[in-house]
């Protein structure tokens, strides 16, 4: 979608105008030209009949042959031509005929007819310049061209203008919406306008917000409510177990009996503390952000971390060396982070297996040996994605890396590599 | 010793006033907010636990009315909201401490054995069990006069057992209370088996009698008083 070039809304609108005016103008111009230049031949034509007739009936039939030259002197647009026997007659020709004014050879439009003078034949030539008729349509041709043109520019120009002014309510519109979080559950106020179109996006934007904010608190109740629902039960089932081992009598199959439901008492109560930890990272409750020394941070967690790898006979090697690493990050989520990865890597370590935790310019890098084959890519990150039957985990680990990675933009990627399970985030 | 439980979980109040009985505590219990805020009046408590939803009313303002009346109660929040915003401003109103549910009472009993010592002796910071003198300001631990060098898990290990003495406390607990908020992420809990085996070492060479610790079948253990 992104590849797609966008362009303002009055640009493309605008293209379409200007394309159509242009070709427009392309086609109305030559057509305009064409048809008066038609229309007007067609007028002279018709006035050239009509001097025909005018000559035929009044004069001719008394013109005796001796006075033709006489008639020719003074008939400067009429002639009367012997006939030589090859001039087509009753027809309309355009030629060049000398002119005594401009003294040139002007364009004209001349009909030929044929007549009789005292029983002789002769040829009456009528003729008409034409050459002001094509000055006055080309100067007409290039007006219209020029009013065209100003009119197109003109309407270019008004339509910037207007754009402005039309579209200042929507523009205020989407600076509300961007303004917009949906974190502090503020319902924008629009601004009240007179187009209706604005005033419906309004309506149904806030509309639109206003159910979001309600899902958003809904979803938002419904965490904590879920949250209390199961951890009371939770807590009064823990609490008995606690009173349970305070008999005098018990046996030691029953101590075992207590104990193993304390381990399952315990899973429970850690995956419902991480579900309700991707519930809040998932509604972006964890946004205030400090500087975070990552080195600093991996001081804190590393000895009580070290000292599990310890009892679960794990070999350590961490480099971490002197310099800092300083981040933006909210701290709960980046010590989760730094928690679940490591933790991971001791829980799901080869017996007398090797952990190494490496900090790398801006990369953390914790390795574990494997079991023997790589993990499945697609499911790793999922929510009880990659449940292992052996150890007893939330199931909820990598996917709570996974999210708070997204939420920082930070890239988190897995490898298998010599038997190594591999696991490397890279801050920023 | 006064402690009013304020929970509407009628089995959970039910297993933290047993609990605290046993422990020489006198616990009285209110389920609703009314109930509650009748009890403050009429009597003074040394201890509060205060859930902090109650069917009837919010157990912050329940925090709020307490310290209007400037009563010098201990308050410890017992709560299922987790979440961070209502443990600061909880504390911030005039809590002691939250405690967020589920949680062992073991925990809860050590923090009612800090919360209550610390009002009593302010001055004093010195605890005393089965010949061991411990020092709380310095975490300093000594028997016969000598000191007794700890880790500081073994010294929060220690303490944690003195705090719910005569009680078995369970390896859960421990684990959870030595490791705070990482505990849940591990299910390994031989960690708490090795620091009670040096504990009970260091002891043991300092020449205190070594009963005082009782194993529990690996499910738990006690100080024995």
């Amino acid at each position: 979608m992104d590849r797609i070039k966008k362009r303002k809304l009055l640009s493309k609108t605008l293209s379409y105008y200007v394309v159509f005016g242009i070709l427009l103008l392309l086609i109305a111009l030559p057509f305009y030209y064409f048809y008066y230049q038609r229309y007007y031949i067609h007028e002279i034509d018709e006035y050239l009949l009509g001097q025909k007739d005018e000559v035929c009936k009044k004069g001719l039939n008394t013109l005796r042959v001796d006075e033709i030259p006489l008639w020719n002197k003074f008939n400067i647009d009429k002639k009367i031509l012997p006939d030589d026997g090859q001039t087509e007659t009753s027809r309309f020709v355009t030629s060049e005929c000398y002119d005594e004014h401009e003294k040139e050879n002007i364009s004209c439009r001349i009909l030929y007819s044929r007549i009789k003078i005292e029983g002789k034949d002769y040829i009456l030539s009528i003729h008409l310049s034409i050459y002001e008729a094509k000055k006055i349509i080309q100067f007409g041709t290039i007006l219209h061209l020029i009013f065209f043109s100003i009119l197109l520019i003109g309407f270019v120009i008004i339509t910037h203008l207007l754009y402005k002014k039309l579209w200042r309510p929507f523009y205020q519109t989407l600076s509300e919406i961007r303004r917009f979080n949906i974190r502090n559950s503020e319902i924008p106020v629009f601004h009240a306008n007179n187009v209706r179109e604005f005033s419906q996006l309004n309506k149904a934007v806030e509309i639109l917000i206003a159910n979001s904010v309600q899902a958003y608190k809904i979803q938002k109740e419904f965490t904590e409510n879920a949250s209390h629902e199961m951890q009371t039960p939770l807590a009064v089932f823990q609490s008995k177990l606690d009173i349970m081992l305070q008999q005098q009598d018990l046996s030691e199959s029953q101590m075992q009996i207590i104990q193993s439901l304390y381990e399952a008492t315990s899973r429970l109560t850690r995956m419902n503390k991480n579900l309700l930890l991707l519930a809040k990272i998932d509604n972006l409750q964890f946004l205030d952000t400090q500087d975070l020394n990552v080195v600093e941070i991996l001081d804190n967690l590393l000895p009580f971390l070290l000292e599990q790898a310890e009892a679960n006979h794990i070999t350590t090697t961490i480099k971490t060396g002197n310099k800092s690493l300083m981040i933006q990050a909210n701290r709960t989520l980046l010590e989760s982070l730094v928690n679940n990865l490591i933790t991971n890597a001791i829980k799901h370590n080869a017996p007398n297996g090797n952990l190494s935790v490496e900090l790398e310019q801006n990369k953390l890098v914790v390795c574990n040996t494997g079991t023997g084959k790589s993990l499945n890519r697609k499911m790793l990150f999922h929510r009880f994605g990659q449940m292992n039957e052996k150890v007893k985990g939330s199931g909820l680990g990598l996917a709570i890396v996974k999210q708070i990675c997204v939420q920082y933009g930070w890239d988190i990627a897995y490898d298998y590599e010599n038997g190594m399970h591999r696991f490397s985030v890279v801050f920023g | 010793m006064k402690i009013l439980l304020i929970e509407d979980e009628a089995e959970l109040a039910q297993s933290i006033v047993e609990y605290l009985s046993k422990q020489d505590y006198l616990c009285e219990h209110a389920a609703t907010y009314n109930n509650a805020i009748e009890r403050i009046t009429l009597y003074d408590y040394d201890c509060i636990l205060l859930d902090l939803m109650l069917p009837d009313g919010d157990g912050l303002s329940l925090l709020e009315t307490l310290k209007k009346e400037k009563k010098k109660t201990g308050v410890i929040i017992i709560s299922a909201k987790g979440s961070l915003d209502d443990r600061i401003k909880g504390i911030h109103i005039g809590a002691d401490d939250y405690l967020s549910k589920p949680f062992h009472m073991s925990e809860l009993g050590v923090r009612i054995y800090a919360l209550i010592r610390r009002a009593q002796y302010s001055s004093n910071n010195i605890i005393t069990s089965n010949g061991l003198t411990i020092n709380l300001l310095s975490k300093e631990v000594f028997f016969n006069e000598e000191e007794v060098v700890l880790t500081k898990k073994e010294f929060d290990l220690l303490l944690f057992l003195i705090g719910n003495k005569n009680r078995v406390v369970s390896k859960n607990a421990l684990a959870e209370h030595l490791s705070g908020d990482m505990a849940d992420m591990l299910d390994n809990q031989d960690f708490v088996y090795a620091h009670i085996k040096n504990l009970k070492g260091k002891l043991y060479k300092a020449g205190h009698n070594n009963d005082s610790i009782k194993t529990i079948y690996g499910v738990g253990y006690k100080w024995i008083e």
